[in-house]
């Protein structure tokens, strides 16, 4: 997929944009591409391209009005100056083309929509450009040629119109239509902004717990990890595991375990008593349990206000959790010495 | 819109194939015996099994014997009658929507597949979830479904539409008493679930003797099949709800369409490779449940083994009653921080030996799953992964 087509998708996925975005290309040389079968008017193209999906490379003879001629560049005003138009006029050709079907960086980049949707964009454009949208239009007549195209190219800054009577009257645009032209660097920052929303992490968007922000965090500066259930991480050259256990009153239990791996079952079951002995002395609630040639040591303790107010204070926190793994740290040690664990 | 390259679809090969050892927790029983394979490319075509339909839905169908094979099925899990159904997941969906009304309340288990949170949700259902235990056997106190049940009638004055168990669930692989939750459902008279996606087809499975309305499978995940297709079976009790048949007529033209399964749309969307490879693999599958017990020792050892590695410790329950296995693995991880390909090296060591199924980018916390394979490629796997711990200079015993 090119840059383009992947730029087109996520726009009009997040604006949910039933037409394609059309690409401008202007240049002074004559471009390749296929030519209109006739002559139409500029706002005509741009409504096939968005709407059909047809890109047509136009040269000056392609456009049926005069205005659009000069206000594009082709030519040179006859009599008086006009604002805008590409000056000098040195245009010998217009690539009009759904962004998606482009082979090179447009120039400009025009979305047609609606007011509730173009709100949408002008929000997100907002957030991108951190200025605020002065649109510069009067409505008169060729307007997607001048105020949606030739404003945002010479000016290099975005711009709305409601069009004008030729477009809605000739060209079919509809009542509730209106357009934008955004230059191309800055529709690339646009761009990069659409991001939808994630709730997780995880690639599969899954959230497998609800153990808030900032209470991972402080875990995690602890030199934790966050498992899928659980954390763990080497505190003192032992790697300990952090289970939150939830009630009805939040997040209120926490419980520390260290798993201790002896030779046989029978050698765990030889040290049950002294480890439940020496951990009753480290604080919290201790409990060993068995499993096969394991010890589970686990200590529990009670965060009545719930560990995620503890952790708002983060010294606090740290202070905490650092005691109680070093006192159970401690405990493991004389474990470890008083069996062959 | 844009040129679309097609050329990439061409030649389509899978990297993983047989010359791979492949422990993936999720492949390991959908893995074809030959046989099937030869019916897989036999029946490969869109609907191939529908050459003889008479009676338009699948179940129905007699050449190939998929009428009988319905039926030898509903024997074999000891249930009265079978369909198949779009996976495990639209089974569940079907169930919920013949048996509960918007609004209702259905009990699962909190390690329950996502699919049933997601069957609940699109009937508008509310679930409860029943607590696991946490670190580190993360075990389902099936006991709690009483109490949870208690508390839905407590706080809707109505009994839950129905109770969810997980028998194996798809992260411990923790296997939990179905039958106890049978008997609690049926002290209450609550409708019993039984997800046996992961057990259905690689273990003993008897529905009678564990008390279910419904017991719910995978054919790709347990029963040899290539899928997508699940079993739904039940009891003469609720299969006339479940089962129920279209009464719809249209107004004007007078059609109706008599034999389709409403809930299950008709004719389930399981014709041709998935309902040929499942039917093809039912003779290898009756056998190898005679064997579950092999399976079970060979994945005791496996656990043996890996925990030599410094810091590996098995979660979930101990000693092992399925085959799918959960290790933490810290040593790794450890690895994985100073790798310059970070929790990528693990799945890449492994890939260097032919080894495929461990999850890509993991170190933290691994999955794998023995089922159905030799001791001698699994000496394969644990020497691997010994020697992945020593290239690192993790400890083995």
């Amino acid at each position: 997929m090119s840059k383009y087509e992947d730029m087109s998708n996520k726009f009009r996925k997040f604006f949910q944009l039933p037409t394609s975005l059309v690409a401008i290309k202007i240049s002074d040389r004559e471009l390749d591409g296929q030519r209109p079968k006739q002559p139409l008017l500029f706002c005509e193209f741009v409504r096939k391209a968005a709407h059909e999906g047809e890109p047509s490379t136009i040269v000056e003879k392609d456009l049926q009005n005069f205005a659009a001629r000069v206000i594009l560049g082709f030519a040179e005003p006859k009599y008086v100056d006009i604002y805008p138009r590409i000056k000098p006029a040195t245009t010998k050709s217009v690539l009009v083309s759904p962004l998606e079907k482009m082979k090179q960086d447009p120039d400009v980049v025009l979305a047609i929509t609606d007011p509730a949707r173009m709100m949408e964009v002008l929000q997100v454009l907002h957030r991108a450009t951190r200025k605020r949208l002065e649109a510069s239009m009067t409505c008169e007549a060729s307007a997607i040629a001048g105020e949606a195209t030739v404003i945002p190219y010479m000016e290099r800054k975005p711009n709305l119109t409601l069009l004008c009577g030729g477009a809605r009257t000739i060209a079919g645009y509809k009542e509730s239509e209106l357009a934008m032209g955004i230059p191309y660097d800055v529709f690339v920052k646009l761009s990069e902004m659409l991001v939808e929303p994630t709730l997780a992490t995880a690639l599969c968007g899954c959230l497998m717990d609800d153990i808030p922000r900032h209470l991972k965090e402080a875990f995690v500066q602890l030199g934790f990890d966050k498992s899928t259930d659980h954390f763990y991480g080497e505190f003192v050259g032992k790697v300990f595991r952090i289970y939150i256990n939830k009630d009805e009153r939040g997040f209120t239990v926490l419980t520390v375990h260290y798993p201790l791996k002896f030779k046989s079952e029978q050698e765990a079951t030889k040290a049950i008593d002294r480890a439940k002995e020496l951990l009753a002395g480290a604080g919290g609630e201790a409990t060993v349990i068995l499993r096969e040639n394991w010890l589970d040591l686990i200590l529990t303790f009670q965060f009545d206000k719930g560990l995620e107010k503890v952790a708002l204070d983060r010294t606090k926190f740290d202070t905490t959790i650092k005691e109680i793994l070093i006192r159970f740290a401690n405990v493991v040690d004389k474990i470890k010495g008083t069996s062959a664990g | 819109m844009a040129e679309i390259d097609v050329g990439k679809y061409r030649n389509l090969r899978r990297v993983v194939d047989e010359s791979w050892i492949n422990v993936h927790p999720i492949q390991r029983g959908g893995i074809l015996p030959p046989e099937s394979r030869e019916a897989l490319l036999s029946f490969g075509d869109g609907y191939s099994t529908c050459d003889l339909c008479i009676e338009g839905r699948i179940d129905l169908v007699r050449t190939p014997p998929i009428f009988e094979f319905a039926s030898d099925l509903a024997k074999f899990l000891k249930m009265d009658e079978v369909r198949f159904t779009p996976g495990a997941r639209g089974a569940k969906q079907a169930i919920f929507r013949s048996i509960a009304n918007p609004g209702d309340t259905v009990v699962l288990d909190s390690l329950a597949h996502y699919t049933s949170y997601i069957a609940a949700e699109v009937n508008d259902l509310k679930v409860v979830e029943v607590p696991h235990g946490g670190y580190p056997e993360f075990r389902v106190n099936v006991d709690d479904y009483a109490a949870k049940i208690e508390e839905v009638k407590r706080q809707t004055g109505e009994l839950p539409a129905a109770v969810l168990l997980t028998h194996a669930d798809y992260r411990y692989g923790n296997l939990s008493d179905a039958a106890k939750v049978g008997k609690i459902a049926k002290d209450y008279g609550v409708p019993y679930i039984l997800n046996a996606a992961y057990t259905a087809g690689v273990m003993p499975v008897d529905g009678k003797k564990l008390g279910v309305d419904f017991l719910v499978c995978s054919g790709h995940k347990s029963w040899a099949s290539s899928g997508p297709i699940g079993i739904l079976a039940t009891t003469y009790e609720f299969s006339g709800k479940v089962f129920r048949t279209s009464a719809i007529k249209g107004p004007w033209s007078g059609r109706a369409f008599l034999k389709k399964d409403v809930f299950l749309f008709g004719c389930p969307p399981v014709y041709g490779a998935p309902v040929a490879t499942l039917m093809a693999s039912f003779p290898h599958v009756v056998e190898r449940v005679k064997h579950w017990d092999e399976e079970i020792e060979k994945a005791r050892w496996f656990v043996k083994e890996l925990e030599r590695i410094k810091d590996f410790h098995q979660l979930g329950e101990r000693p092992r009653q399925h085959t799918l296995v959960t290790f933490e693995t810290p040593s790794f991880h450890k690895v994985s921080k100073k790798h310059p390909r970070k929790g990528f090296f693990l799945y890449e060591e492994l890939k260097k030996r032919k080894i495929a199924g461990v999850q890509a980018g993991m170190t933290k916390v691994i999955k794998l799953n023995t089922y159905g394979l030799d001791r001698e490629k699994i000496q394969k796997v644990i020497d691997a992964f010994h020697e992945i711990a020593r290239t690192y200079k993790v400890g083995v015993e």
